[in-house]
């Protein structure tokens, strides 16, 4: 499979507000690293979806992508070139379309449908006549399931389910060949939620769309995407084909993760393993296993030893000394 | 059977007046909490399952407004009762955990000064016993140090850590009833879980019975013994969990558990989809409410409104053509 974007390295920290006494004792500066030292890939075609709680630094990864945060170290590459160049980021603008979470605020509300699709290709030039964008209008609203005379109206006038629509149609408008989808069906219901997610699929196959799907619901994970990469703290804890990882998690977060997941009852119930205590804010990073203060197998060694992503399976990859390595 | 009732809700409607119009919340309720259990209401956004909660509490502000219906608790109807009198019962006979901990505690005072507060309205006045049922309620919450931790004000605790302090607030005077309002929806998942082992144990322990409101169809299956499922104001199917699960008989529970994804479907899941959206509570609802999203609606489901009728021991459901033996 062709190579789309590479991640290597990327570290992002936000500086923590100084208090009126760290600046009189010039105390060292405080910073949140929301993401550490993070690599991965993504191939052409694929679905990878990005596993993990809140403030585990999933979204921070997907706004660094569309640069609406900025790295403090680490590098990309688009179809192998290395977007730190200058100029290289007005293609990944193009090339790489955002849709958020949360419907009712992506959306301006002053602005009609026709208005928030055709300025995204306004700014890329990409229709020459007006009759040729009202065309290109009229397509994207019937690709996502609304109707064209729905162009002249206002966001307020539609429901969730119908406004995620809309962000998906303006994030198509500039003909994008990655789709970052940060939690599109959170602030939905169960039964809008389907819905949303099999336009998401059906526009993958015929757009032959790749996709960054990011969200913490393992259900919804498992039937969208094709690869998954759990996050725990701002690193990646394992990674792997999605039915593997979810049928058997290696890393103990993963583990704790699935078996938290609400089951249907007449299912048949995972292990139990449970994490205690809460997740430790990203300013005071555990040292050594970043998961060993939670983790009820963590030894001593956990507490010095330094953690990496490791080959633990053809294709998976863990970052915890208690599972074994292959060679 | 009667001893068993802890709570019995009749008829309740609830209503708000607002400049668009009369939205019709809770059309019509009726329901009985059993002693002890932990009873389910699931539904989605809009469906009257948190108005429920705060109708029984009596706490509907204004624009919104109780129409009719009866809360019987120890004989006597809640609604009639003065806002004083139900004061007395919030708290020490039926209280309620809120979804969103950080807006339901108050910012500007400790914890162990709110949790406080609860036995000085009781009416206790010795503050060495204050201080000891303060710790000791936060203690069986599983709260951290909990002499040091009661100093502290919101804004220094974790959601987890809020939530639990808002349950120990809920539990402060032992209620005989507590209704859960989405307890876990702020949390994450592994942190949702222990609050929800952590609320099942203190039920066993103190013998409550809780309602456990969520949008969550396999968090209510796991935890709870007897589910409603609420649907444009309307209870629409009431069953025991396991039978709710086997056969679901209303074509929108039917429809719930079809467009669930749930992990560890062998192969790939195929969830169908509802068509259309929930309808606007505006309207004047006269015919079946699912009627225009149902596959199998009729010409009589846009007629008039089916009434909640039994198919089996504790199985009721409001349907012209149930799903009988539940076609999954």
């Amino acid at each position: 499979m062709e190579e789309l974007l590479r991640v290597e390295h990327l570290k992002v920290q936000f500086p923590v507000s100084e208090s009126f006494s760290g600046k009189l004792f010039s105390l060292r500066k405080k910073y949140v690293k929301a993401v550490d030292d993070v690599s991965f890939t993504i191939h052409r075609g694929e679905v990878v979806a990005l596993v993990g709680e809140s403030g585990c630094g999933k979204s921070t990864i997907g706004k660094f992508l569309v640069s609406l945060v900025e790295q403090t170290s680490g590098a990309v590459y688009y179809r192998g070139e290395d977007m730190r160049q200058k100029g290289k980021m007005q293609s990944l603008r193009r090339n790489v379309q955002y849709i958020f979470q949360d419907p009712f605020s992506s959306l301006n509300p002053r602005m009609t449908v026709h208005t928030i699709l055709s300025r995204p290709m306004q700014i890329f030039h990409l229709s020459k006549t007006d009759k040729e964008r009202e065309e290109k209008i009229q397509k994207l609203l019937r690709e996502v399931g609304l109707t064209p005379e729905n162009a002249l109206r206002f966001p307020h006038e539609f429901s969730g389910g119908q406004k995620q629509r809309i962000s998906i149609a303006r994030a198509l408008s500039v003909e994008p060949e990655l789709i970052i989808a940060d939690e599109p069906t959170a602030a939905l219901d169960i039964s809008i939620q389907a819905q949303i997610l099999k336009l998401l699929i059906q526009l993958k196959e015929t757009l032959g769309l790749t996709m960054l799907f990011i969200s913490h619901d393992l259900g919804v994970v498992e039937y969208i995407s094709d690869r998954i990469l759990v996050m725990y703290l701002g690193t990646i804890v394992e990674t792997g084909p999605t039915g593997e990882v979810i049928k058997n998690p290696l890393h103990p977060y993963t583990k704790a993760l699935l078996s938290a997941v609400p089951h249907n009852p007449l299912q048949e119930k995972n292990v139990e393993f449970r994490l205690t205590g809460d997740i430790p804010s990203t300013v005071n990073i555990p040292g050594g296993c970043r998961l060993h203060p939670r983790c009820p197998l963590a030894t001593e060694a956990c507490k010095t030893c330094d953690v990496k992503l490791e080959d633990v399976a053809p294709g998976r990859q863990a970052a915890c000394i208690m599972v074994p390595k292959i060679r | 059977m009667e001893q068993n009732i802890c709570l019995r809700v009749n008829n309740l409607q609830t209503s708000f007046y607002t400049d668009r119009g009369v939205i019709h919340s809770v059309r019509g309720v009726s329901f009985d909490v059993r002693k002890g259990e932990m009873l389910g209401i699931v539904g989605e956004s809009g469906c009257g399952k948190s108005v429920t909660a705060f109708s029984i509490l009596n706490q509907v502000k204004h624009p919104g407004k109780i129409d009719s219906g009866e809360v019987i608790f120890h004989g006597k109807d809640l609604l009639k009762l003065s806002e004083s009198e139900m004061r007395k019962l919030r708290g020490s006979s039926m209280s309620m955990i809120f979804q969103e901990p950080l807006t339901a505690l108050n910012p500007s005072f400790s914890i162990g000064w709110q949790i406080a507060e609860a036995y000085r309205i009781q009416g206790e006045k010795d503050k060495a016993v204050i201080r000891e049922r303060t710790i000791d309620i936060l203690r069986r919450v599983k709260l951290p140090e909990p002499e040091l931790r009661m100093k502290e004000y919101p804004y220094q605790f974790s959601g987890g850590m809020r939530q639990r302090a808002l349950i120990a607030l809920a539990l402060a005077c032992k209620p005989e009833l507590v209704f859960a309002d989405e307890p876990t929806t702020a949390l994450d998942v592994t942190v949702q879980a222990e609050i929800l082992d952590l609320i099942e144990s203190l039920q066993a322990e103190m013998n409550m019975s809780v309602v456990l409101i969520s949008h969550n169809l396999n968090l209510i299956g796991e935890r709870c013994g007897r589910v409603l499922v609420f649907y444009a104001g309307k209870i629409i199917e009431e069953a025991e969990t396991a039978e709710l699960f086997k056969h679901p008989a209303h074509p929108y529970t039917v429809g719930l558990f079809g467009s669930l994804l749930s992990i560890h479907q062998d192969g790939k899941a195929d969830p169908k989809t509802m068509p259309g959206e929930v309808p606007n509570m505006l309207d004047d609802i006269r015919s079946c409410s699912f009627a225009p999203r149902c596959p199998y609606a009729e010409t009589r489901c846009f007629e008039r409104e089916p009434e909640l009728v039994p198919v089996g021991p504790g199985h009721y459901y409001s349907c012209h053509r149930p799903l009988k033996g539940g076609a999954k």
